[in-house]
């Protein structure tokens, strides 16, 4: 009782980890037939270890994800609002993968960590573009990783939904195709 | 259990006389555990008194007086505590901030404790005050003005913290101590606690003044409300109750035990007890902008109350927005007294604000400003809160969202401007280079060949006698920033990989310090629309040793923005390169540490295991340690001579208009004058600590006894703060 009230008063839980994990987050480590086997690629062999690495990474960087963004909204706008909590070192606006043009994300990084933390409690959830954006802890950038993954090319969450989002393309990729 | 409840004294204050209570009835039951507690709460209180932990240190203050209330702890012994808390005043050589913690220590325990003290030992307390006041008329108030948000005393006097608190005490003493605000447990329980046996309180002495000590800076109490703001609402307490006090005290604490929880924060600040019998969204507001304008700075980041507010708007949207819309009118109403500092806050504050809310505000409100002069405070206020507001989102968004009358105050289309880009240009010198980088710029050129077509550039400079291999050629600096960064214009991104591409071909331009003040002014040619960009132009270039620090400042204060100067942007570069300038040293610094500790190290396990091929470690560590000592030394000189620099700058161009008034026989309080004396007291303030270092310097080589009396003021204010 005691470890749980002291914890409750030190409490900072909008720097916790969520509970998203990158399905492509792999440790390098030697391919199957030698050689090294790349970080990115799905198709090597999943181990356990990725998803401890994953959260120790996550656990110090100074990176963020973020999410929701409008397909409009500019490097500098978001270099506006999210050096409110620090200095930023770099930002890596999200592309659709075919037409590589802003698919409603991107990844900022912040030279310390605890400016990244800053940005986790008082950004996160409030409005750039009049939407609430989202931002979660990133492993850090790697080459590849400012495409979006859906089969269109823009973000997973763009194939499937069903409602008119005039910010993100209207219509959700499925939804239009039918 | 005790741990848990230290913990709580120090860590939710506002819940303390709950706890106290707990303590009560806990010694009533068991008169070792509270011995016990009393003494753990004095030792904490010695460490964080040596730990320079002084707001920790009165909270457990406070929460020892308010045992005194649950009988743990005899009065006759916290008056003797108090008695020699004050008996500090006496001291002499100490710093008068030194001082003034013991008073205010003693002073700010009385709301919980005062009725029982007067009532048990009235004429030593009696005794006490009379110390306590003679102390409060003989101390030094020069760094009031420093500090105070306002410079007018209507409609709410800005009280420095210890006149305001006497004063509360004061009434309180004679409304007989009736206090009826905070919350007393205690009282619900008092036939068990009044049987409990109390404790004495050890003997205590005050640690000594030592050169480590760092007491807490002095402050000014904010006030912009009084009864008259909510005339329909519970009445809001005087500015003298010690009501207005405790409340005040409380909402403080909640933000300081839960500032990094925003949902906490906001749900514990909205539901403070007794609500209902005060005015309690003016009571929060009037606070966070207490902590928001607090001089030298916030007690959070700025953005947590940005983000607070707007939690807060969310859990009572039928109230707390009037009345911040409310207080935003007030602030606007008293611009042409506030701080320059603050009014730097507000801004940021205000459009960070409205960009969660569509930018909806009633501007026409505002027309007042429109008829003013564009220098003066509200018409700037609001030219600065557009420009930051399309920084948020896009120029045609900031034309749509205000009248047209207001077209005067919105921000210039944050374009590039390539001088060489339309057929007028032909003529001007260089414009054939500019085309041709532009053409190898296109085809990926790397910097050699950028190099080889500049060699060509004949320098404007050379006409003058000049055997010395002149290096500087303002006209290759010219034709190279000016059509890079126009080609690189789209974003800043394209920005930033321009500079890294052509990294070295900048550093060879722009070795001399003349080259590197002449970047920063093509620069600011090229990109003068957008601030943003010179800010993170500016920026990289200091990170990539593009141009140094020095450099900044100097182009700063130099005549080609000596238009802009008054604007919030340019001093958003200088704080941002005197923070680059600070962290630079503090990394260098830990790195020597680093490498002192690792030696020590070794030599402890050398003289463990005596082992001696370790002697050669050994060698190459002491090389890295001394390499690591000249940095350290290099950085800390650069750093000194940096403030020198701004320093001299500012006395130069203020002694410039305190001279040109006097002979044209006008005013001296332009708008453009207050905001740069103000610019200068807020160097002082935002770095005060460092620039302790160079108090001797300063005081003999700049701030000397000749210098006009307004502008040594303000080093003699800052002077004031920490003596």
């Amino acid at each position: 009782m005691s470890s749980g009230l002291l914890k409750a008063l030190r409490s900072d839980s909008y720097v916790e980890l969520s509970q998203y994990r990158d399905q492509h987050f792999r440790v390098r480590r030697a391919g199957p037939r030698g050689g090294e086997a790349l970080a990115q690629n799905p198709a090597t062999w999943f181990s356990p270890g990725d998803n401890e690495e994953q959260e120790k990474l996550l656990k110090k960087s100074c990176t963020l994800y973020v999410g929701n963004l409008s397909f409009y909204t500019t490097e500098e706008q978001i270099y506006e609002l999210f050096s409110k909590s620090g200095d930023i070192k770099k930002i890596i606006m999200g592309l659709d993968k075919m037409k590589k043009t802003a698919c409603g994300f991107c990844f900022v990084e912040y030279y310390i960590r605890a400016d990244a933390e800053n940005a986790m409690r008082y950004i996160n959830g409030t409005r750039l573009d009049d939407r609430i954006i989202r931002t979660d802890w990133d492993a850090g950038f790697k080459e590849g990783r400012q495409y979006g993954r859906g089969r269109s090319g823009g973000q997973v969450r763009d194939e499937y939904r069903q409602d008119y989002d005039a910010g993100r393309g209207g219509y959700g990729k499925l939804a239009q195709n039918q | 259990m005790q741990k848990i409840y230290e913990s709580s004294a120090r860590l939710l204050p506002e819940k303390l006389t709950i706890y106290t209570t707990l303590v009560g009835l806990l010694n009533a039951r068991n008169y070792n555990f509270g011995g016990e507690f009393v003494e753990a709460m004095i030792r904490q209180l010695k460490e964080s008194l040596k730990a320079n932990s002084y707001n920790e240190a009165v909270y457990l203050v406070r929460f020892l007086s308010d045992l005194v209330n649950c009988h743990v702890i005899a009065a006759p012994s916290m008056v003797a505590m108090f008695e020699n808390f004050v008996s500090v005043t006496q001291e002499e050589d100490v710093p008068q901030v030194r001082r003034d913690w013991y008073v205010y220590a003693f002073l700010s325990s009385l709301p919980w404790v005062g009725k029982e003290l007067y009532e048990k030992k009235d004429a030593e307390m009696d005794r006490i005050f009379a110390n306590t006041e003679s102390y409060l008329k003989r101390r030094q108030k020069t760094h009031v003005p420093m500090l105070q948000v306002w410079t007018a005393e209507k409609p709410h006097p800005q009280e420095e913290y210890l006149d305001c608190l006497w004063a509360q005490i004061q009434k309180l003493k004679k409304d007989r101590w009736q206090e009826r605000h905070i919350l007393r447990p205690y009282l619900a329980f008092d036939s068990i606690l009044c049987e409990a046996l109390q404790h004495n309180l050890p003997p205590f002495t005050p640690p000594p003044h030592t050169e480590d000590s760092v007491y807490p800076m002095p402050r000014v109490i904010f006030r912009m409300f009084d009864y008259t703001d909510d005339p329909e609402g519970p009445v809001m307490p005087g500015s003298h109750s010690v009501e207005r006090f405790v409340i005040e005290e409380n909402l403080h604490c909640i933000i300081k035990s839960h500032w990094k929880e925003r949902n906490t924060c906001a749900a514990q600040l909205v539901s403070y007890p007794g609500k209902n019998k005060i005015p309690l969204n003016y009571h929060i507001v009037e606070v966070i902008f207490a902590e928001l304008f607090q001089l030298p700075a916030p007690p959070h980041i700025d953005v947590m109350y940005t983000t607070l507010l707007i939690e807060l708007c969310k859990l009572q949207p039928g109230s707390l927005p009037q009345v911040l819309a409310q207080a935003t009118e007030m602030l606007y109403m008293r611009l042409d007294t506030m701080n320059t500092t603050c009014v730097d806050r507000f801004i940021n504050w205000f459009s960070h604000h409205l960009s969660n809310f569509q930018f909806r505000w009633s501007w026409e409100d505002w027309s007042d400003c429109l008829t003013q002069d564009p220098d003066s405070p509200k018409p700037k206020f609001v030219k600065e809160v557009l420009e930051k507001c399309m920084r948020l989102s896009y120029h045609q968004r900031i034309l749509d969202i205000v009248p047209p009358t207001f077209s005067t105050l919105c921000p210039a289309n944050p374009t590039c401007i390539y001088k060489y880009g339309d057929e007028s240009s032909n003529s001007l010198p260089g414009h054939s280079v500019a085309l041709c980088l532009a053409v190898a710029f296109k085809s990926k050129a790397t910097s050699d060949e950028i190099f080889s077509i500049l060699k060509d550039v004949p320098n404007p400079n050379q006409d003058d006698d000049d055997d010395e291999g002149f290096s500087f050629n303002p006209l290759k600096i010219e034709v190279f920033v000016q059509t890079l960064l126009h080609l690189a214009a789209k974003s800043f991104s394209h920005s930033f990989s321009a500079l890294a591409k052509f990294h070295e071909v900048f550093k060879t331009l722009a070795e001399s310090d003349e080259g590197k003040l002449h970047v920063l002014r093509v620069m600011f040619e090229v990109w003068r629309n957008h601030p943003q960009m010179i800010a993170v132009l500016v920026d990289k270039m200091i990170r990539t040793q593009i141009v140094d620090c020095a450099a900044v400042a100097n182009w700063i204060f130099s005549s080609e923005l000596s238009r802009d100067f008054i604007r919030l942007f340019v001093w958003e570069i200088l704080h941002s390169t005197i923070r680059k300038m600070n962290k630079h040293v503090l990394k260098i610094q830990k790195e020597l540490d680093e490498a002192k500790e690792k030696l020590a190290r070794q030599h402890k396990r050398r003289s463990d295991d005596d082992d001696r091929s370790s002697d050669r470690k050994d060698g190459a560590l002491e090389e890295q340690i001394e390499r690591l000592q000249e940095k350290v030394e290099s950085a800390q000189s650069e750093q000194k001579n940096l403030f020198l620099v701004i320093f001299q700058r500012f006395i130069m161009i203020l002694t410039e208009h305190l001279v040109r008034c006097e002979t044209d026989g006008t005013s001296i309080l332009t708008p453009w004058y207050k905001n740069c004396i103000e610019r200068l007291q807020q160097i002082f303030l935002q770095h005060h600590q460092i620039i302790q270092q160079y108090m001797v310097t300063l005081e003999n080589l700049l701030f000397t006894a000749e210098l006009d009396p307004h502008i040594l003021a303000v080093f003699q204010q800052f002077c004031a703060l920490q003596a």
